[in-house]
């Protein structure tokens, strides 16, 4: 499995986004909260395909 | 990407402001409660007199004419006009201090700072950033600085 990656952009404005790679599910999440958190306040989470790609493979296995 | 978080960046760090206000050629002074600008040299009636005349709030949504000035640290802008922009701590409910400074006629803070302090919450955020990506344990590999005038940290763990 590849590093998690976290990249983040500050904008010219000041701005900023904060983006997970190489992690699939909801436990992106976990790893960035911290950051966000020193940064200030989240006013959007955007959530990718990737996000629910986990969880998608739980729910055929529970299904089973 | 799996998720991507948008944050509205508050000034909350101020080990990171002294550092972007050094690569930045300004000087952060820790608990100093006046800060200097138009309204300071002035008196509450003149500043009154002033607002009813011109229109003009003087001061953001929240904050009165008597706390013109007021501030709980410092950034110094190096340059002949000596103005200053103030640490102001914030009244929206969140943790942090709002950056309060005049800018009619304070060409330094303008060209260093950006016409709206946007150079300096850049900086500002960047060290945020790297210090608590840090503390996460992620390590910087790459820092970007994109055509558009953003800059990405690359990180990993």
């Amino acid at each position: 499995m590849a590093n998690a990656e976290v990249i983040i952009t500050i904008n010219a404005d000041g701005s900023t986004e904060v983006a997970v790679s190489c992690v699939k599910g909801a436990s992106c999440k976990d790893l960035t909260k911290d950051i966000e958190k020193a940064l200030g306040t989240v006013k959007a989470d955007k959530k990718t395909p990737e996000y629910f790609e986990k969880e998608e493979k739980a729910r055929v296995q529970n299904s089973n | 990407m799996s998720h991507i978080a948008t944050v509205d960046v508050s000034i909350m760090d101020l080990d990171s402001l002294e550092k972007a206000c050094a690569n930045m050629g300004l000087v952060l002074v820790r608990g100093q409660v006046k800060y200097h600008c138009w309204g300071t040299g002035r008196t509450l009636d003149q500043l009154k007199k002033y607002r009813a005349m011109s229109g003009k709030a003087l001061m953001p949504e929240g904050y009165s004419l008597e706390e013109m000035g007021r501030c709980d640290h410092v950034v110094r802008v190096p340059g002949k006009h000596g103005y200053e922009i103030g640490l102001v701590a914030r009244k929206d409910g969140r943790v942090g201090w709002n950056l309060f400074c005049d800018l009619s006629g304070a060409h330094d803070i303008v060209e260093k700072c950006g016409k709206n302090l946007e150079k300096l919450r850049q900086n500002y955020a960047v060290e945020v950033a790297k210090r608590a990506a840090k503390r996460a344990g992620y390590r910087l590999v790459k820092t970007v600085f994109n055509t558009n005038g953003s800059i990405s940290l690359v990180t990993q763990k």
